[in-house]
């Protein structure tokens, strides 16, 4: 049973349909790609799931719970986690602090017990920004700060983690140890979904690739399967016919 | 039924000016994203302008209203816009707002300087007396004429809005500038057009009403609380609803005026009316989507150590100590009301400066705790204090839960409409603060030890600011503090990690009130006695102008913004001449350094550090060093 599932999802901003019943599901232990050409929808789809938009018409299941009508806060209560495309650091905070709050938000609503502190600890060395854990995000790279935001949600214990942009912004080696990190995640049972520009990091990546086209499902299946696909070759790949 | 009727005309008379006052502040906040505090003042100005050219020069009145509204007013708005509103463009809602109540409370001044508050003034409606019978009833002229300009600007909006490019292209401004870049049009001008529009409809409100309430400056500026709780009903953007809950508004005061006896306990429900129809208004709007914020640059203050903050509050005590001992009684007093006032500032801090929340009502909070003082703390009885802390929390939390769900801006437009009903029906209720007006506020008397004496009061006052600042940054460098910040810096990530905004905000806002009351039962001990008159709104704006000026997010900058206010108020008291003086150095100084968090504060601290140089200068921000081969070398031994 997938853990998430989205079912004929569709969005309306006024008269713009930017998601036009679209089925998606996601697997523990699995990283997902969700990809598509710019304005696809790849960000109203999660930002249906994380609740900061109610859609106009289907629902999302959560472990088969019906999550329609539930607050942000409560999604994230249930153990769904994302990062933004564009940023939402909390400027004002170091790395540590960022990912420090987030384990203290958690405290205050899980039941587990735990050590903020200790979590935090942890979470900056798992990925990667030990170094820089002092350092005020806001004179930070784009780079380190997607590894904070991942850092944050990471915090909260999440069993599923939506990465918007995961590798835009990161240098070369950033992108190849945010590869490893996501691989590592997904071995310890977190399900993730993507949103990603850089194919070849999606396809290395993900079992399961979602692609949407001005807000519809044009193809679903493996990598191979959906680069075969020739619709997603007109909409997509076809631009970018190098990485393909 | 003659009665209803000609109640029901009285309704549509009001109901028309206020919603040509609401759609004015609907088209400007729809199309520049900045909500317009100051809406009521640019009426109030544009009124005594139109009062000046008609009266004091016998203009005709015509030409006289031909300049003030199609001239005078949209040149003023579109300057305004030019001078300052295009500046905020990115900035948070709590500077949009600090900024426009500085030029409210600056436009409060000028009209005080310009025309003399103590003389009378009478602006005649038009053509009165007279008017047309109706059904056995006169309707003036001047209200036909009221209804008449309603329906003209209905008019002139819908043909601007749906049939003019530049009209589709201000429906279309605030929804996505860029997007309105890339299609050609120049979100500058169409947002300085609204402004102009904006300022012209404030104008013909003013004008149709000062005949009506009064020529007075405070009254008008104060149209602006009808104006947004009728724009509540269309939820700031909708202009027919904006339509609707004017008339409702105008409709339900004419009823209550002409059907209930406002005598009494209910002598200031008119003035309160707005206040509770905006209460309503705001339980039936939908939750707000959340809006996602760009990452917070500001530079912050550096996060003060105890050990420095009590070296600090130690210095202020042994000044305090010093210089009270050289001064006469009443200068102390005069000095220690800085001290107050930066307690009252204090409270500010956590709400404003740390979750980024505005409150226009702190003095009102004060006011509770004030009276709570007077009437529980009989002979500085520690149980004053707190009934001062648990009353004006409590009623923090009745004021801040209507709009908890919603967007800061509506949490502040509420606590100003709050400030307004109190004002109005609690602090002027004879059950409140006597029938005098004014009650004996005792001072603190503490295990024994009695602060009776000036000298040991200003003292008592420097220690309290002492605790205050020790609880502001014990909340800074604690969890709350930091989870206030993050609330600051981006609300959807705090509720994408499982934080409930609403009762994080609850929570600081009713810190932030039981703190004010706290802070005004030892302002009005300070006195000896206070009354409603000593805390009305309007004396809540230059606090919390001051408190910026000052340094919204450091204690440091409450004591620079309360000895600045208690400076200001010795200079009016020694030429009451000033007294419009005062509100605009305030309303300058706040448009001047609202920008920056850290206020004068920030200035005079690194004055200070240059002549210390042996303090550690604060490490540069470094540029991202290069860590990725490190990074990488983790990921490899773990992968
Ligand atoms: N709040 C909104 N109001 C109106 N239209 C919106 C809103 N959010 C998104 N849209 C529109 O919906 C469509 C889908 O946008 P979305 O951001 O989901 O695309 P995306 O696939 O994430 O694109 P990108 O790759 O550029 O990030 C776009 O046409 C966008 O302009
Ligand atoms: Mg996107």
């Amino acid at each position: 049973m997938p853990l998430l599932q989205a079912e004929a999802v569709g969005v309306s901003f006024g008269g713009l349909r930017a998601l036009h019943d679209v089925e998606l599901a996601v697997e523990p232990g699995t990283v997902t790609g969700l990809i598509g050409p710019n304005g696809a929808g790849k960000t109203t789809m999660f930002n249906v799931i994380s609740g900061l938009i109610d859609p106009t018409n289907g629902r999302v299941r959560f472990e088969d719970r019906d999550m329609t009508g539930l607050e942000p806060h409560e999604r994230a209560r249930l153990g769904i986690a994302r990062t933004f495309q564009r940023l939402e650091v909390f400027g004002s905070l170091t790395a540590r602090e960022n990912i420090l709050v987030a384990a203290e938000i958690r405290q205050g609503w899980s039941k587990e017990k735990i050590d903020p502190r200790a979590i935090a600890g942890e979470i900056l060395e798992t990925v990667g920004i030990g170094h820089v854990a002092d350092q005020r995000a806001d004179t930070m790279s784009t780079g380190l700060l997607r590894l904070v935001e991942l850092g944050r949600a990471l915090a909260t214990a999440p069993r599923l983690m939506l990465l918007d942009e995961a590798s835009s912004g990161l240098t070369e080696s950033e992108t190849d140890f945010m590869a490893e990190l996501l691989k590592r995640l997904a071995a310890q049972g977190l399900a993730v979904l993507l949103v990603e520009h850089d194919i070849e990091f999606v396809m290395g990546l993900c079992s399961d690739i979602y692609v949407l086209d001005f807000g519809r499902l044009i193809a679903h299946g493996s990598p191979a399967e959906v680069q075969a696909n020739k619709e997603v070759q007109v909409a997509y790949l076809g631009q970018d016919g190098d990485a393909a | 039924m003659g009665e209803f009727l000609s109640f029901t005309i009285a309704g549509i008379v009001t109901g028309s000016v206020y919603s040509v006052a609401a759609t004015g502040l609907v088209v400007t906040y729809t199309t520049s994203g900045i909500f317009n505090i100051a809406h009521g003042g640019i009426g109030m100005l544009m009124a005594f302008l139109y009062w000046q050219l008609r009266v004091g020069w016998h203009w005709p009145a015509p030409l006289a209203m031909i300049l003030v509204v199609f001239v005078l007013a949209p040149l003023f708005g579109a300057g305004l816009e030019r001078g300052v509103i295009r500046g905020l463009r990115g900035a948070s809602v709590a500077t949009s707002l600090v900024i426009t109540v500085a030029i409210m409370v600056f436009l409060v001044g000028v009209a005080n300087i310009l025309w003399d508050p103590t003389v009378a003034r009478e602006l005649p409606g038009f053509f009165e007396p007279s008017g047309v019978q109706l059904g056995g009833i006169l309707v003036t002229w001047h209200e036909i004429i009221t209804v008449l300009a309603g329906g003209v600007v209905a008019a002139f909006l819908y043909a601007l809005l749906s049939r003019t490019r530049v009209g589709i292209a201000m429906r279309a401004v605030v929804d996505d500038r860029n997007l309105l870049a890339m299609n050609g049009a120049q979100p500058n001008r169409v947002s300085m057009l609204s402004w102009a529009i904006g300022a012209s409809l404030a104008s013909i409100a003013g004008i149709l009403l000062a005949p009506v309430l009064q020529m007075n400056v405070l009254i008008l500026t104060l149209l602006v609380v009808n104006a947004y709780a009728a724009a509540m009903v269309g939820r700031l953007s909708s202009l027919p609803m904006t339509f609707v809950g004017g008339f409702t508004l105008g409709l339900i005061e004419a009823y209550v005026i002409g059907y209930i006896n406002l005598s009494g306990p209910l002598l200031g429900l008119r003035e309160a009316l707005p206040t509770l129809f905006l209460f309503v208004a705001l339980l039936t709007l939908p939750e707000a989507r959340l809006r996602t914020a760009r990452l917070a640059g500001a530079v912050g203050p550096r996060l003060p150590t105890y050990r420095k903050a009590f070296a600090g509050f130690g210095v202020l005590i042994a000044v305090t100590v010093i210089v009270s001992g050289m001064l006469q009684p009443a200068d102390i007093s005069r000095t220690a009301l800085g001290l107050a006032y930066g307690l009252i500032m204090l409270s500010l801090i956590p709400l404003v400066g740390f979750a980024g929340q505005v409150s226009l009502c702190q003095m009102t909070f004060a006011g509770l705790g004030a009276f709570a003082m007077a009437r529980m703390g009989a002979d500085g009885n520690l149980i004053g204090i707190v009934a001062a802390l648990v009353l004006a929390g409590a009623v923090g939390a009745i004021v801040a839960l209507p709009s908890l769900r919603l967007q800061g801006l509506y949490l502040a437009l509420s606590t100003m409409a709050f400030a307004v009903l109190m004002d109005k029906m609690v602090f002027s209720n004879e059950h409140v603060f006597g029938n005098l007006g004014a009650l004996n506020i005792p001072r603190l008397d503490l295990l024994g030890v009695s602060f009776d004496g000036e000298r040991a009061y200003m003292i008592l006052l420097s220690i309290m600011f002492g605790v205050f600042g020790t609880i502001v940054i014990a909340i800074r460098r604690g969890r709350f503090g930091r989870r206030l910040a993050a609330m600051r810096d981006s609300q959807v990530a705090c509720a994408t990690l499982g934080l409930s905004l609403a009762r994080t905000k609850l929570t600081v806002f009713m810190i932030s009130a039981a703190m004010a009351g706290v802070a005004g039962a030892l302002y009005g001990g300070l006195a000896g006695s206070a009354g409603g008159v000593d805390f009305l709104m309007f004396q809540s704006l230059p606090v919390i102008l001051l408190a910026v000026v000052g340094g919204i997010t450091t204690v440091f900058g409450s004591l620079i913004g309360g000895v600045l206010y208690a400076l200001l108020l010795y200079m009016q008291s020694k030429f009451p001449a000033l007294n419009g003086l005062v509100f605009m150095i305030v309303g300058a100084g706040a448009l001047s350094l609202g920008r920056n968090p850290n206020g004068l504060s920030f200035f005079i601290t690194q004055q200070v550090r240059r002549v210390l140089p042996k303090e550690p200068a604060n490490p540069p921000a470094a540029a991202p060093p290069p860590i990725m081969e490190e990074v990488s070398g983790i990921a490899a031994t773990a992968g």
